[in-house]
C-alpha cells in the first residue's frame, strides 16, 4: 500500500512538473520525431486547407515513395493555379496562367503534413512540449501535441498527429491572445495507397513547352557586413546568404531560428538616409520591420510576433570598420 | 421510355444513337426523372449509408428560370467574324498598330522575364538568380527568399509571391 | 454484410468463387481519388455529354447533374458550412452558379472537379461574409465536429428527424439487397461499390454483357420498388 502511494506521489509530482512549464513530456517530443519520418515515409493522398487572415486554400496532395524515392504532387484548387511537383529535394513548381515552370534542384521548402526540424535540441529549449488531449480530424483519432513557448518572443503550436500513423494531420499557430493565426489541415485523406511515377506526372502536358526558370540555392558565405544584432534569447544565426535586390544591390540575409520558428534578417544599401520605420504583419503569420539608419536597411521579417520581430530590427547596430561583427 | 435503357446510360454503358433519344424524350416526359434520382440515391445510399437524402434540384431549377439564365455557349469565332465585316474596325486597327508600334520601339522596357534573366547573366558571380523579380522591391520579395532559404518547420505555404 | 461471402454459395449458377472476386475487386487499387464509381471514365464521360447538352441550351440535362450531385455536394459543403439550411442554401447557391459559368467551362477537366471547386469556393465565401470571427469560428466549429462521436458523418448538420430518414432508407436498401438473388446482388455491388463497368463485371461473372445490364437494372428496380414509399414526397419537402 505504501509502494502505491508512492508511486502515486511520483506520478503527481511529474505531473505537476510538466504542468508548471519547466519539462517537456518525453512521450510528445517521440510522436514528434515519429511524425517527422511518417510524413516521409508513408503513402498517402487527400486533400488539406489552409486557413489564414480569413482566408481558405485548398490543395490536393499526393505522396509516396517510388524505388525508396520520396516524391510529392501538389496542387492548388483556389486562387491562381500553382502546381508543385517534388522529387528528394529537387522542386518544380507549374504555374499553368502564366506558363512558367520553376525549378529549384536543392530546395529546402517544407510542405504539409512534413515537419523538418532545424534543430531540435533547440526547440525543446525554448518550448514546452506537451501532450494536451485527443481530437479527430478528418475520421482519424489523433494526439495533440501542444508547443508552448517559454517567453514572449514566440507563438505557441499545436501538431494533431494521428493516432495509429503519427501523420500530421492538422497544424494550428497561436498568437498570444489563443488565437488560431493559423491552421492546415486535412478534409480528406487516404492512407496505404499504391503509387507509381505515374501519378507524379505534370497535369500539364505542354508544361514542357513553356518557360522553365532555375532558382538557384542561395550560398551561404562569411558575412562582409558590420552590423550587429541581438537577437531574444533562443534564437540563434543558421548562416548568412547573399541575395542580389532589384537595383542590383547586395542584400545579405542572416537567418535565426528557435528550432521551430525562423526569422531572417535583411540588410542592404538605403536609398535615403532618413530614419523610417515600418512594422506591420504580413499575410501567413509573418510578422515584418524595416527601418533605415546610417545608410543602411534592415528588413525584419519571420513567423514570430511582431513585438520579436521590432526588437531584433531595432537592436541592430553598424560597427566601425575596425569592429567585425 | 424504356428504363432498362435509362439504367444503362447512367452508367454510361448505351448506346450514344440511344442516349439522343434518352434525352430529346426528357424534354416532353418528366417521369422518368423519379427513377433516375431513385437509381442514384440507391448508388449513393450502398456506398455511403449515412448520406442525407434531399432533393435540392428543383429549387434550384426555379432559380435558374426566375433569373432567366441562358446558357447558350457563343462560339467566339463567329463574334470576331461579325466585327471582322466592319471596315472601320479595320481601318481603326490599323491606324492604333501603326501608332503603337512606333511608340513600343521607343519606350518599352525590358518584359519582367527578360530582365531578371538579364541580371542573372550580368550577376556571374552572385550565387543566385532570382527570376521575375517585382519592381519596385516589396515586401513579397523579402517573404520569397525567406522561405527559400529558411527551415522552417512548419507549414509552408504554396504561395509564390515572385510569380504573382 | 458481405456481398462477397455470399457469393461462396452460388457457384452452381456460374458465378466466380470468392477468392476470385476478391482478386478481381482487389486489382482495382483504391488510388485515393475518391469512389471509383464516381470517377469512372464513362462516368466522366457522360457528365461530358451532359454538359455539351445544357451548353446547348437544354436545361433538362443541367437539371439530371444537379439531381445526380446535389446529395455529394450537399456533404461536401456540409464540412464547412454546419448549419443544414445554410448548407443547402449554399449548395444551391453552387449549381445556380455552375449554370452561370456553364458557358465557359471547356470539358477539359471533369465536370464533378469542377463543381466541387465552386462549391469550395462558395461555401468560402459564404463563411468569410459572416464576419470577422471568421477564424476562431472555423477552427472551433471544426473542431466540434470532428468531436461529435455518434455520427462521424452526419455530424450536426442534420435534425434528429432527417437523421433517423437517413437511416431507414439505408435499412431499407441494405434489406433489400440481401433479399436479391445472387447474381443480381454481385452485379449491383460490382458496379455501384467496386465501380467497375459492364465489360469488367461480365468478365468476372462470366456472363455477356448484356446479362450484366439486365441484372443490373432488375437489381435496381427490386430496390427502388422498395425505396419509393419512402422517397414519395414532394420535391421541395427536404428529408
Amino acid at each position: 500500500m505504501q509502494r502505491f502511494f508512492s508511486c502515486l506521489f511520483f506520478l503527481m509530482a511529474c505531473n505537476a512538473i510538466y504542468a508548471d512549464g519547466f519539462e517537456s513530456d518525453p512521450k510528445a517530443v517521440t510522436l514528434l520525431e515519429q511524425a517527422t519520418h511518417a510524413a516521409n515515409d508513408l503513402s498517402y493522398s487527400g486533400m488539406f486547407v489552409y486557413q489564414h487572415d480569413g482566408q481558405m486554400d485548398m490543395m490536393n496532395i499526393i505522396h509516396g515513395q517510388v524505388n525508396g524515392i520520396p516524391f510529392t504532387k501538389i496542387e492548388s484548387m483556389d486562387g491562381q493555379r500553382r502546381e508543385i511537383l517534388k522529387k528528394n529535394n529537387k522542386l518544380s513548381c507549374v504555374f499553368p496562367d502564366k506558363k512558367l515552370v520553376q525549378i529549384e534542384k536543392e530546395t529546402t521548402r517544407n510542405f504539409f503534413p512534413s515537419i523538418r526540424w532545424p534543430n531540435k535540441d533547440k526547440y525543446i529549449d525554448n518550448y514546452q512540449v506537451m501532450l494536451v488531449g485527443v481530437q479527430r480530424v478528418t475520421g482519424r483519432s489523433c494526439q495533440i501535441v501542444r508547443l508552448n513557448p517559454r517567453d514572449q518572443y514566440r507563438y505557441a503550436h499545436e501538431f494533431c498527429l494521428d493516432n495509429q500513423t503519427q501523420l500530421l494531420l492538422k497544424e494550428s499557430t497561436i498568437n498570444q491572445s489563443g488565437v488560431a493565426i493559423m491552421t492546415v489541415e486535412f478534409s480528406a485523406l487516404n492512407l496505404g495507397l499504391n503509387v507509381s511515377l505515374n501519378n507524379f506526372q505534370t497535369s500539364y502536358e505542354h508544361s514542357k513547352d513553356w518557360l522553365h526558370q532555375e532558382i538557384k540555392s542561395v550560398q551561404v558565405i562569411n558575412s562582409e557586413s558590420n552590423i550587429s544584432l541581438n537577437p531574444p534569447p533562443g534564437f540563434e544565426s543558421l548562416g548568412v546568404f547573399k541575395s542580389v535586390g532589384n537595383k542590383g544591390q547586395n542584400i545579405e540575409q542572416e537567418v535565426f531560428s528557435d528550432g521551430l520558428a525562423s526569422v531572417s534578417v535583411f540588410i542592404e544599401p538605403a536609398d535615403s538616409n532618413q530614419a523610417t520605420e515600418r512594422i506591420e504583419s504580413l499575410k501567413n503569420t509573418l510578422s515584418y520591420y524595416s527601418a533605415e539608419k546610417g545608410g543602411m536597411k534592415i528588413t525584419v521579417l519571420g513567423e514570430v510576433p511582431v513585438d520579436t520581430a521590432t526588437r531584433i530590427g531595432q537592436s541592430f547596430v553598424i560597427n566601425r570598420r575596425d569592429q567585425k561583427k | 421510355m424504356n428504363i432498362e435503357q435509362l439504367s444503362a446510360w447512367m452508367d454510361g454503358e448505351l448506346n450514344r444513337d440511344l442516349e439522343e433519344k434518352i434525352l430529346t424524350n426528357w424534354l416532353v416526359d418528366d417521369s422518368s426523372a423519379e427513377v433516375w434520382n431513385t437509381y442514384h440515391v440507391i448508388g449513393e445510399v450502398l456506398r455511403e449509408p449515412d448520406i442525407t437524402i434531399v432533393d435540392l434540384s428543383s429549387r434550384v431549377m426555379k432559380a435558374i428560370e426566375l433569373e432567366n439564365i441562358e446558357c447558350s455557349a457563343v462560339p467566339v469565332v463567329d463574334k470576331m467574324h461579325s466585327v471582322y465585316g466592319s471596315w472601320k474596325f479595320w481601318g481603326i486597327a490599323a491606324s492604333l498598330l501603326i501608332s503603337l508600334t512606333g511608340v513600343g520601339f521607343l519606350l518599352s522596357p525590358p518584359n519582367p522575364e527578360t530582365k531578371s534573366l538579364m541580371l542573372a547573366q550580368e550577376n556571374s558571380t552572385p550565387p543566385v538568380s532570382h527570376a521575375n523579380i517585382d519592381l519596385p522591391q516589396s515586401s513579397a520579395y523579402y517573404v520569397f527568399l525567406h522561405h527559400e532559404v529558411s527551415p522552417m518547420s512548419g507549414f509552408q505555404t504554396v504561395d509564390y509571391p515572385i510569380a504573382q | 454484410m458481405s456481398v462477397l461471402t455470399s457469393v461462396l454459395g452460388a457457384q452452381s449458377l456460374g458465378i466466380p468463387r470468392e477468392g476470385e472476386v476478391n482478386a478481381a475487386v482487389r486489382s482495382r487499387v483504391h488510388n485515393g481519388e475518391g469512389n471509383l464509381s464516381d470517377l469512372s471514365d464513362s462516368n466522366k464521360e457522360l457528365d461530358r455529354r451532359l454538359v455539351v447538352q445544357a451548353q446547348a441550351g437544354n436545361k433538362k440535362a443541367f437539371e439530371l447533374l444537379v439531381v445526380k450531385y446535389q446529395r455529394k455536394l450537399l456533404r461536401l459543403v456540409n464540412r464547412f458550412v454546419h448549419d443544414a439550411s445554410e448548407a443547402e442554401d449554399v449548395t444551391q447557391e453552387a449549381f445556380i452558379k455552375a449554370y452561370r459559368a456553364l458557358k465557359s467551362f471547356r470539358n477539359e477537366s471533369a465536370f464533378y472537379t469542377w463543381l466541387y471547386r465552386i462549391a469550395v469556393n462558395t461555401a468560402k465565401n459564404h463563411l468569410v461574409s459572416r464576419g470577422h470571427h471568421f477564424t476562431t469560428h472555423t477552427v472551433a466549429a471544426s473542431e466540434e465536429a470532428e468531436n461529435f462521436e455518434d455520427a462521424p458523418t452526419l455530424k450536426d448538420m442534420n435534425t434528429p428527424e432527417a437523421l433517423l430518414m437517413s437511416r431507414q432508407l439505408a435499412e431499407t436498401v441494405n434489406s433489400s439487397m440481401s433479399e436479391l438473388p445472387e447474381e443480381l446482388r454481385t452485379a449491383i455491388h460490382l458496379r455501384e461499390i467496386e465501380g467497375m463497368s459492364y465489360d469488367e463485371i461480365a468478365n468476372i461473372m462470366n456472363c455477356p454483357i448484356g446479362t450484366v445490364r439486365s441484372r443490373i437494372f432488375r437489381a435496381r428496380e427490386a430496390i427502388a420498388t422498395k425505396l419509393r414509399p419512402q422517397l414519395d414526397v414532394s420535391s421541395d419537402r427536404r428529408w
